[in-house]
């Protein structure tokens, strides 16, 4: 029975050594947002990370190093930070658009999915720019930035008007053949930050164009992976005057897509189908006195289908798919697909689609003509 | 016999012991195997790997039900011989023995990888083993109980993995069986040796209390256990392409990475936490009928001393060396074989051994009783 005591004994005696190696919150740093950018033919790095200490007037600190890796750069940065820096809590990963345009950044990234101890969860975000000027970019009227630019993005994902792509996210866009990479992108003016849309890489990794918030609420509606809500203003009739063009506003609800997959005379044909509810939220001189909504829903018919082709049609031109089709390909006619797996990208180019949306108007609003 | 008498364990407690002892370390790595060996088609794997699992179980059973009131070893020796029947529980012992020490072993490595970096191995397999040695000093009625506590506190974890699977692609599984039969039948090769732990029965069934139900209980163990696995595989195959599960080493605890909290990060250290209370019920499992094992061998009777000198082994051995992923994933191919021929090969050849025999046996051994 000794023995058993004793380990008991040390057992309990040996949790209590926990209390040593207490760590104070003011003795890490903490790297929220970090980045790469490029400039001539020098790597940056950046760090951004809150600081603790009740002296500091400051409350946050930023590095700019100029390195060769993101790991030989975190010694710059334990050079410089007021205590040992940390990636664990990651939650913005800043890209120069300089760089994203010439390299494949996530052959960079590798530090980020090797090492467990760091953050996965963090956005992936192209700065159209250099990076410098967003992380010196420090307003009185925002909280700090790396916690601004988080709840930026995050808001703008609900109502779809971006994509949030965290590093796991990312990992598997660029590893899996059937879709191509895409992720938030900024860009500082004048009056500060400001959400440009989606940028959009292609299989390589490299930038290739962008999606503005209008094309991106449309590809979200696309997208596989559907949630927040979904907000469109479409024009129904353009003319001179601004002022006397007719708008629909709608908020779509329930977007159900079905897609079909066939081939077509050696290529990949799709059937997309979207079903939408649209409560109007806004219509400028549009539903008449006769209540005729029947007509108006044929007309945003209409624009949506036009919309809609002519984003795939960029979309294919550039030779990105960010919606993913190359999976429904794989799904529907894997013998095909088996082919072309490698190459995917030029297919997609080649692909027909056929593009139907059935719109269905299910509340006028509260206001009735 | 009188230890046997007051250990019974009831029959809630032995399909949770078979059930925990199966799910270990296989959820960690065993998606990722399935994906290389048979693509996404290998979740049939895990359902034909199911069914012969449950065979091989049930064939145990009726192997324990020829011969009631004697334990694997002395049914060896009484109809094997002392020295072929030794030969065989020595084979089977070394099993248990090498896992033990492999999977205690794999569980320190884990735990340094992703959570306690920087805390030496011995110090880790120090208090991983304290408790190991508490429980198998008690003897099998008290790790039957603790086998009950461990499923309590441990069934919120499945659930968890709905979070990933909600931001899974389930299109990754059409076509179903894509490239054909062979790959899945491949497939079966690896997710086999997840329902090792099953072999178990052969010991734990002596201790159980209403033996009619027994095969019934090995059946609900083993579909609990595929169920488990199912529910991991098809998260990790949807949540993942395949490329990139195939690249992903612990493909299991770098999905849980994605959920978060406002108020947490890194939810896999906390899953990581709460899988070792669950994960220890294999170590105890297979500790413990390592020394039974060995000192029914030797015929010396159980002491905590001997637990207390094969754990001390164990963190004097971590003191010297401390294994690296690869030398882990090959000793568990190698303890894969030897749980085979354990788990699987033995039971057969055993049954279809006394199936001929025993009677032969049986008589001559009565009338040599009755001669003396």
């Amino acid at each position: 029975m000794r023995p058993k005591k004793m380990i008991l004994l040390l057992t309990i005696l040996s949790l209590l050594l926990v209390s040593c190696t207490k760590t104070d919150i003011e003795d890490q740093t903490f790297s929220l947002l970090s980045g790469i950018d490029k400039k001539g033919n020098q790597l940056y790095f950046y760090s951004v990370a809150p600081v603790f200490h009740a002296e500091a007037k400051k409350k946050i600190e930023e590095y700019e190093v100029k390195s060769h890796t993101m790991r030989t750069a975190r010694n710059e940065f334990d050079s410089r930070a007021t205590a040992l820096s940390m990636a664990n809590k990651l939650q913005l990963f800043l890209v120069g658009k300089g760089l994203v345009k010439e390299h494949n950044i996530f052959a960079l990234m590798d530090v980020l999915y090797r090492d467990v101890t760091s953050g996965s969860n963090a956005r992936v975000v192209m700065v159209d720019g250099p990076v410098k000027d967003v992380i010196k970019f420090a307003p009185e009227n925002r909280p700090r930035l790396p916690i601004y630019l988080t709840k930026l993005i995050d808001a703008a994902y609900l109502r779809n008007l971006t994509q949030r792509v965290t590093l796991l996210e990312f990992q598997w866009q660029m590893i899996e053949p059937g879709i191509t990479p895409y992720i938030t992108e900024i860009m500082l003016d004048k009056q500060g930050i400001k959400l440009k849309g989606i940028a959009l890489l292609n299989n390589h990794g490299k930038y290739v164009n962008s999606l503005d918030l209008n094309e991106s609420v449309m590809l979200s509606m696309l997208m596989r992976k559907k949630q927040g809500t979904y907000s469109l203003t479409v024009p129904i009739k353009k003319g001179d005057d601004k002022v006397m063009n007719k708008y629909m506003s709608a908020t779509y609800t329930s977007v159900k897509d079905k897609v079909k997959v066939s081939m077509r005379e050696g290529h990949f044909h799709f059937d997309v189908e979207l079903k939408m509810d649209a409560n109007i939220t806004e219509s400028i001189h549009l539903v008449t006195r006769d209540r005729n909504y029947l007509q108006v829903e044929k007309k945003l018919k209409k624009i949506l289908d036009k919309d809609f082709k002519i984003l795939i049609k960029k979309l294919q031109k550039n030779k990105v798919d960010p919606i993913g089709y190359g999976l429904y390909a794989q799904a529907y006619q894997y013998k095909n697909w088996k082919k072309i797996k490698d190459r995917w990208p030029e297919e997609f180019a080649k692909a027909t689609f056929s593009l139907k949306t059935n719109v269905k108007f299910k509340y006028p609003g509260s206001v009735q003509e | 016999m009188s230890h046997m008498q007051s250990n019974k364990i009831s029959n809630l407690q032995f399909t949770l012991f078979i059930a925990s002892t199966q799910i270990g370390l296989g959820i960690l790595y065993i998606p990722r195997d399935l994906m290389r060996v048979a693509g996404t088609d290998g979740w049939v794997s895990v359902i034909l790997s199911w069914i012969l699992a449950t065979t091989a179980n049930l064939i145990i059973i009726q192997l324990m039900k020829r011969i009631p009131g004697l334990t694997i070893r002395t049914a060896l020796q009484r109809y094997c011989g002392k020295w072929i029947g030794g030969l065989f529980y020595l084979f089977i012992i070394a099993y248990l023995i090498f896992f033990s020490f492999l999977i205690v072993s794999a569980a320190v490595f884990i735990v340094q990888v992703w959570i306690l970096q920087r805390i030496p191995a011995y110090y880790i397999m120090l208090l991983l083993v304290a408790p190991i040695f508490y429980l198998c000093c008690k003897g099998v009625k008290i790790m039957g109980r603790y086998v009950e506590i461990t499923t309590m506190i441990s069934i919120w974890m499945p659930f968890l993995l709905f979070i990933p699977l909600y931001r899974g692609n389930l299109l990754y599984f059409l076509p179903l069986i894509k490239d054909g039969l062979l790959p899945i039948l491949k497939g079966v090769g690896s997710t086999l040796f997840f329902f090792l732990g099953f072999e178990m029965t052969m010991f734990l069934y002596p201790y159980l209390e209403t033996k009619e139900k027994a095969s019934f209980n090995v059946i609900v163990a083993n579909t609990i256990s595929m169920s488990v696995l199912m529910l991991v595989t098809i998260v990790n195959f949807s949540y993942f392409s395949p490329t990139q599960l195939m690249d992903t080493l612990w493909p299991t605890l770098s999905l849980l990475r994605i959920i978060t909290f406002p108020f947490l990060e890194r939810l896999e250290v906390i899953f990581l936490s709460f899988y070792l209370v669950s994960f220890s019920t294999t170590w105890v499992t297979y500790t413990f009928f390592s020394i039974y094992g060995l000192t029914g061998l030797f015929k010396r009777s159980l002491l905590p001393k001997h637990f207390f000198y094969f754990l001390a082994l164990f963190v004097i051995s971590s003191f010297f060396f401390t294994l690296s992923y690869n030398d882990i994933m090959r000793y568990v191919k190698y303890s894969n074989i030897l749980g085979f021929f354990v788990g699987y090969v033995f039971p057969i050849l055993f049954i279809s051994y006394l199936y001929f025999f025993q009677d032969r046996i049986d008589r001559r051994r009565q009338t040599c009783d009755q001669k003396k």
